[in-house]
């Protein structure tokens, strides 16, 4: 969908939630046109489909809160990629909390993660990629994921994490290098 | 250009071999989970009322609008405390030896802190640091990559570099306070 057009439509969206009478009706078009992109940009920080789809639900949750104050100072897409990057952050933090684990058992535990995944495969090229992503930063595999699979452009991704289009640049590049080493060596 | 275009293009500008690869998911997902996912978010969202950014406490009817007038009200209606401070008769002497004594104690306070601070000079510190526990140090908490990235970096800073030539020092300082988050960044 064009740019304009979808804010357009974002922008119906916000009018209908507005509206008493059309609110459930717009809160379900929202949820249905964003919950695969939210869900996959999820998934790729936690790995477990349980975890995705509680994080999913927390993010659809505050929407359902914050929606009618949304002021329009950023587009509906970016807003709802802040949450969702937001409450997945605080859930990775929570769970290194709540177990006690230093950041190099914080790695593993997400690595063994992806091993127990019902189609794990460690010779196929796509599962390899998600090793690859497991052994990034946080933040540098956010970047990495918004870039790659969200194919989002830099000035949107400033949006999201509240940096600079210059600094979210050079952070994919770094990112892209860590994860071609990691190929190469595996 | 379409987004997944700018992304293929940019990679092979990197020349990176993700640009050959495939991005798909390996993930499963259940079957019909995007279907009825909003179905069952209204569904939880009606189990809990389908609450408001409202806070969730009620209070009593026209209660803010009362409120000030019930503390007027209580306010005036309490009694009036006299408070009276009786100091100690002191005389110009005793005056003189407790300012005395101030005087030592703040100088001694002051003196106290300048030589911590000069202790937590890291300068100082490391200096009293053996080499053999620098270099240990190093190579535990110092990763390949990392040597590999800064020894290629610092060779790379002799080419144009058509990624970072463009970068502001607020863009640098932001990258690698994302990067090395918690580290205490060398000036």
């Amino acid at each position: 969908m064009p740019e304009n057009e979808n804010i357009t439509d974002d922008q119906l969206l916000l009018a209908s939630f507005k509206n008493e009478r059309t609110r459930d009706v717009a809160y379900t078009t929202l949820v249905k046109k964003y919950q695969e992109r939210l869900y996959w940009h999820i998934r790729r920080m936690v790995v477990e489909h349980e975890d995705a789809n509680d994080i999913l639900q927390n993010v659809f949750i505050k929407v359902w809160k914050n929606l009618e104050g949304f002021r329009q100072d950023s587009n509906l897409y970016t807003w709802l990629y802040r949450i969702a990057t937001n409450e997945t952050l605080t859930w990775i933090n929570r769970q290194k909390r709540y177990n006690a684990i230093t950041l190099s058992e914080h790695e593993s535990v997400f690595a063994n993660k992806l091993k127990a995944q019902p189609d794990f495969d460690a010779n196929k090229a796509e599962w390899k990629l998600q090793q690859a992503l497991q052994s990034l930063p946080e933040k540098q595999r956010i970047v990495f994921s918004l870039r790659y699979y969200d194919e989002m452009p830099y000035e949107e991704m400033a949006a999201v994490l509240d940096t600079s289009a210059g600094a979210l640049k050079a952070s994919y590049h770094h990112a892209v290098k860590k994860v071609e080493t990691y190929l190469l060596k595996s | 250009m379409k987004p997944e275009h700018e992304i293929i293009k940019e990679l092979q500008e990197l020349q990176s071999p993700l640009a050959e690869m495939q991005r798909a998911m390996p993930f499963h997902v259940p079957d019909h989970y995007f279907d009825t996912l909003s179905d069952e978010l209204n569904h939880n969202l009606i189990a809990e009322g389908k609450f408001t950014s409202a806070n969730t406490f009620s209070t009593p009817v026209n209660y803010f609008e009362h409120l000030p007038e019930q503390l007027l009200a209580k306010a005036k209606a309490t009694p009036k405390n006299r408070f009276s401070i009786h100091l100690p008769n002191w005389t110009l002497r005793q005056i003189r030896f407790a300012a005395a004594a101030i005087l030592l104690i703040s100088l001694g306070i002051s003196s106290l802190f300048y030589l911590s601070q000069r202790n937590n000079n890291p300068a100082v510190i490391l200096s009293k640091v053996k080499g053999q526990e620098l270099i240990e140090y190093a190579q535990q908490n110092v990763d390949d990559y990392d040597i590999y990235m800064h020894v290629n970096h610092l060779v790379s800073t002799q080419k144009e570099d058509i990624y970072t030539q463009h970068l502001s020092a607020k863009d640098i300082e932001q990258y690698l306070n994302e990067t090395y988050p918690g580290q205490q960044l060398l000036d």
